[in-house]
This record gives C-alpha cells, sequence and structure tokens, in this order.
C-alpha cells in the first residue's frame, strides 16, 4: 500500500531544477580567496571586509538572503565599533576595530565557504582566483578611513 | 577477435587506461564498431580521457539509436557536467531515473549534478535515497563525501573516506580526499603522502599530481609559518595573533608585544609567498 502511493504520488525530488541555469560564461569575474579578506578585515574593519564580502559573494553566485546577510554583519560591526568607542578611550579604539573585524569577517567566512568551495572544486584552471590588491587597498583606504574616523569622533 | 577486443577495452577503462581502450576500439571492423557495446565502450574510454565534448557526442549518437537507454543517459549526463551544461545534464539523468527511481549509481550522479550547481539540500535528500536503495555502497560513500567537504564538514568527509578506503584501500578518490583534508589542516607530510599515494593509483591526472608537488613542498620546515596559518584557519590564527599582540601591550609588556608583532608580519609574508594549491 505503502509502496503503491510512493509511486503514484509525483516525486518532487527527481524533477528539473536547473533547467534554463546558464553555464559560468568564460569570462564571468572570478571570486577572490576568502582567506585574503581577512587582510581586508584587519587594515580596513567591518565595513571594508563586508563590501569586498558582498562583491565576493555575488561573483560566487550566493544567494540573495546571503548577499543581505553580509552588510548586515557589517553594519552590527560598524555598529559594535561605535559602541566600543564610547567606552573607551581614543588609543583603544584601533584595537577595538580590528577585533571587531576580525569577528564579522568570521561570520562572512562561513556564510561563503561553502560556495566557495562548490566554486574551487569544479575549477580546472592553475589560478582560478582574482586579484585582491586593487579593490582590498580601495576599502582599506575608503571605507576603513571613514570608519576610523567615525569611531575617533566618538571616542574624542 | 570482436569479443577480445570488447573485452580488451573494458579492461583497459577498469585499470584507468582509456586511450588504450580507444585504441583497442580503433582495432574492430566497422560492424563491431557500431554495435551497442562497443558505442558504449568507447564513450566511456573518452569520457575516461576527459575529451568530454567527445564523449557527450558519442552518447547522443548512440541515443539515437536507441534513445532512452539508461547507460548512454547515464554517460550523457557524466559528460556534460564536466562541460558545464548542467541543464542537459539534468535532463539526460533525470531521464534515465525515470526507469530505475531507485537506481543508487544514477541518484549519485543526480546529486553529484546538483552539487556542482550548489543545490546541497538537493544533493543530500537523493544521496539519502541512495543510500537506502543501497547502503554503503562505494558511490552513496563518495557522493557523501564530496558532499560533506562542499558543506566545509571536513570531520565527517574524513570519516566517509576513511570507510571508502576500508572498503578499498586503492580508491583514488579517497586518497585525494584525505591529501586534501591534511593540507587544508597544515599537516602537509601527511598530504604529501596521501597524494602521492592517488598519483601511484592514477598517474594520469594532472591536478592531483600538481597538488601533490605543492604538498611536497609545504612540507619543508622552510614553509612552517604557512602550516601554523592552516592548521589554525585563517580566521584562527588571527584572531590567535591580535590576542596575543594586544592582550601584552595591554598587560605592559610593549617590547614583547612588538616581537609578536613583527614575528606574525613574518608569519603573514610567508604564508602568502608559499605555494598554493
Amino acid at each position: 500500500m505503502t509502496e503503491q502511493r510512493r509511486h503514484d504520488e509525483p516525486d518532487d525530488l527527481l524533477t528539473p531544477t536547473l533547467q534554463g541555469r546558464d553555464a559560468r560564461p568564460a569570462d564571468a569575474q572570478r571570486p577572490w580567496r576568502l582567506g585574503s579578506i581577512v587582510y581586508v578585515a584587519f587594515f580596513g574593519g567591518a565595513l571594508a571586509a563586508a563590501t569586498i564580502s558582498l562583491l565576493n559573494s555575488r561573483r560566487l553566485g550566493q544567494s540573495a538572503s546571503t548577499q543581505a546577510a553580509i552588510p548586515a554583519l557589517g553594519a552590527a560591526g560598524f555598529a559594535g565599533v561605535l559602541f566600543v568607542a564610547t567606552l573607551v578611550d581614543e588609543d583603544s579604539v584601533r584595537i577595538a576595530i580590528r577585533a571587531v573585524a576580525l569577528v564579522a569577517y568570521g561570520g562572512m567566512y562561513l556564510l561563503q565557504r561553502s560556495a566557495d568551495r562548490v566554486y574551487h572544486y569544479h575549477q580546472r584552471d592553475d589560478d582560478p582566483y582574482d586579484s585582491l590588491w586593487g579593490p582590498g587597498l580601495a576599502a582599506v583606504f575608503s571605507l576603513g578611513i571613514a570608519e576610523t574616523v567615525a569611531a575617533h569622533g566618538i571616542a574624542a | 577477435m570482436t569479443e577480445n577486443g570488447l573485452a580488451l577495452a573494458q579492461r583497459y577503462i577498469q585499470v584507468g587506461r582509456p586511450d588504450r581502450a580507444l585504441e583497442a576500439l580503433a582495432q574492430l571492423d566497422e560492424t563491431a564498431a557500431a554495435a551497442p557495446e562497443a558505442r558504449w565502450l568507447r564513450g566511456f574510454a573518452l569520457y575516461g580521457a576527459e575529451r568530454y565534448a567527445d564523449a557527450a557526442e558519442s552518447a547522443q549518437e548512440a541515443l539515437e539509436d536507441d534513445p532512452g537507454e539508461p547507460g548512454l543517459l547515464y554517460l550523457l549526463s557524466l559528460a556534460t557536467e564536466q562541460l558545464d551544461e548542467l541543464a542537459e545534464s539534468d535532463s539526460a539523468i533525470l531521464a534515465a531515473l525515470e526507469q530505475d527511481p531507485d537506481d543508487a549509481e544514477l541518484l549519485c550522479q543526480y546529486a553529484s549534478v546538483c552539487m556542482r550547481a550548489g543545490q546541497l539540500d538537493k544533493a543530500e535528500r537523493l544521496i539519502e535515497r541512495a543510500s537506502a536503495a543501497a547502503p554503503g555502497s562505494a558511490d552513496v560513500l563518495s557522493a557523501g563525501i564530496a558532499l560533506a567537504y562542499l558543506r566545509g564538514d571536513d570531520r565527517r568527509a574524513r570519516r566517509h573516506t576513511e570507510e571508502l578506503l576500508a572498503m578499498n584501500p586503492e580508491d583514488v578518490q579517497g586518497h585525494r580526499m584525505l591529501g586534501v583534508l591534511d593540507l587544508n589542516r597544515g599537516r602537509m607530510a601527511a598530504a604529501a603522502e596521501r597524494l602521492s599515494e592517488a598519483v601511484r593509483y592514477e598517474p594520469s591526472h594532472q591536478p592531483t599530481a600538481d597538488t601533490a608537488r605543492t604538498a611536497r613542498k609545504l612540507s619543508n620546515p622552510l614553509w612552517l609559518p604557512a602550516q601554523f596559518v592552516a592548521r589554525l584557519g585563517v580566521a584562527g590564527s588571527w584572531f590567535v595573533a591580535v590576542a596575543i599582540i594586544f592582550g601584552l601591550r595591554a598587560l605592559g609588556f610593549e617590547t614583547a608585544s612588538a616581537i609578536a608583532g613583527v614575528a606574525w608580519l613574518i608569519i603573514c609574508v610567508v604564508s602568502w609567498v608559499a605555494p598554493r594549491e
């Protein structure tokens, strides 16, 4: 009876879910190494790490919910830095920015790890990743400086 | 003569020599070469030789004469998956599964296509179904290993891999996976040993040979800092470094903090320039 019902019911597991899905174009932008984003987090803070991670998440083709979670982590990290800045002296703000950014980066890393492995596992290129030098430095010198100025402003 | 040629080709495919299998099949006369089994073997030999476009074309041609043959649909799915033609791979494996929805090998191939597309939840359900149909089979274990690795669950990947190697100590994928897991954890000597074993069983697989070479280089004490970073993980090593550097400073050990900072800088530079997988 159970067996009969199982064969009569439509099998949702065996329905196509990949139709219309194109192959990754050869000229598609390659993601960055997740491990390299830690440098952006350390030198640029949570906002810079979130920006780079968000762009990387798009390159990895992650879902909209994951892409939304990354800036949320960045914003939470930035809010955390501003909060800590009200409690500590100006000298300690530098440490707070880095510590909070590394915690936020940990979350961003976990959000992207599986998609990064799916990408890397199926790649045949010798070097399937893009260089982070340009975008990383741009994020550090723009958002990193903005975050530092904001935090020092509050601490002062 | 024809039967010998087919048996020889099949044997060459089994031992990972698809080039020899193609040579054996080329010796067949026209009638024998057009037989379904010969075309099927030729398709698998082309797939084994990583000539995926030719393998897909061969399977499609054979399917014109024998539409719906599950073995050919399976081959078509394998080849198109490697070509990143996931919609076509999806259609082919589903057509095969229509005929036998509980075939573990077909279910695992479908799981593989889903994993390539990043649909890990669906892949997990397919593997569970395959496991119910053929508990403990090598196909199910292999698919489970890939899924665990892609999910970032390295412990489960290792456990499944050890089960697979207990069943077949010469399984190339098993040795390769253990090597990659060791490499990711900074155990470079163990990684080099495992990957060399995988190369020994499948010398023609260039990516494994390259990774084995990288692991051998990284097992040199010169790259000890890179091993340290790999062992703790990128995020973990930075947490430890920042805690030590700023902790020492907070406790008033300014000189020790500065030395730790310089040491960390050296570790970062060495890790940065170290050979990568």
